[in-house]
């Protein structure tokens, strides 16, 4: 039995949340950082695309709005970050945040074992508090690759649907980070990963020579299928 | 590397197929090539020419639905049952 209940429970721990992004914002600007960079990018890329409307065109520019939603995940590059807030994950010169509640493991597993709350109401809360910055990064992310890359004429009313999708691919890769990190364990990041070239990287050691492997494999594919 | 865009549906070789289908990347880049392409002049035979249109964008969608359900609930499990603290 808990001294208080679920929505108390919830209540405490999103308080405890929101105080530390308050005090630590970098935890939550470089998603946005990454997402906006990630936007330009693809906005100047592919800005000429109205006049060139192609197939191969789009389905790139489908493929790569994909892509560097999820590239964004890994935020901005690490000498414009302090070190102390992140985790060097591989030798790349990107630092992947923890999830919080990997990064919060510790204190989750002690203070549940004393009966401070339920399992449900600190990830309810990690989830609830970490949703308002995905939010705002995916909508402008996509917002910006909207009108700079100049689709909007095409895509005006569908694109509250590639907002949608965006929004879902980056809770799916975050939710797959987490997993990943959570079992921790080979079999698991193997099944969690063969989304795609990411498997190679479950089955490397460094992440620059499965990058490496990935980049020849796609390579012999493109020349010989 | 086999979500659609590099190699398309037809062209992936049958051992491959399980990555198309497993792969988030392959359900969205869908989805939004019919978001973009689904009844304007010629994109019905584009989507067909690449495989494209197996399923319908809001399938699609439900799917990486399903696929992000199913990794919170992966986590969520793992918050639950793996290294609880024994007293």
């Amino acid at each position: 039995m808990y001294a208080n209940n679920l929505f108390w429970q919830l209540y405490i721990l999103s308080h405890r949340n929101i105080v530390r992004y308050i005090r630590r914002p970098i935890e939550w600007t470089q998603y946005v950082g990454g997402y906006l960079i990630s936007a330009v990018l693809i906005a100047l890329i592919f800005s000429d695309i109205k006049s060139n409307r192609e197939p191969q065109i789009t389905l790139g520019l489908s493929f790569m709005l994909d892509v560097f939603s999820v590239f964004s995940l890994f935020g901005v590059p690490t000498r414009m970050l302090p070190t102390t807030t992140t985790t060097q994950h591989n030798t790349l010169t990107y630092n992947i945040p923890l999830p919080t509640v990997m990064s919060q493991r510790l204190l989750f597993n002690r203070e549940r074992e004393a009966g401070a709350y339920r399992t449900s109401a600190f990830y309810l809360a990690d989830l609830l508090c970490r949703l308002p910055q995905h939010l705002i990064a995916v909508f402008f992310y996509s917002i910006i690759i909207l009108y700079l890359a100049d689709i909007h004429g095409t895509l005006n009313e569908n694109g509250a649907f590639l907002l949608l999708v965006n929004t879902v691919v980056m809770q799916i890769y975050l939710g797959i980070n987490e997993t990943v990190g959570m079992y921790s364990c080979p079999p698991l990041t193997l099944i969690s990963s063969i989304a795609d070239w990411l498997i190679l990287g479950a089955c490397m050691s460094d992440a620059d020579t499965a990058i490496v492997l990935a980049g020849l494999i796609n390579v012999v594919n493109m020349i010989f299928r | 590397m086999h979500s659609g865009c590099f190699a398309q549906y037809p062209n992936l070789p049958k051992f491959l197929i399980w990555g198309y289908w497993s792969s988030p990347m392959s359900y969205a880049t869908n989805s939004l090539l019919i978001n973009q392409f689904e009844g304007t002049p010629g994109g019905d035979a584009y989507l067909h020419a690449y495989g494209v249109q197996l399923m319908d964008k809001w399938e699609n969608l439900y799917f990486l639905l399903g696929m992000l359900v199913g990794v919170r609930v992966l986590t969520y499990l793992a918050l639950l049952f793996l290294q609880r603290e024994k007293r």
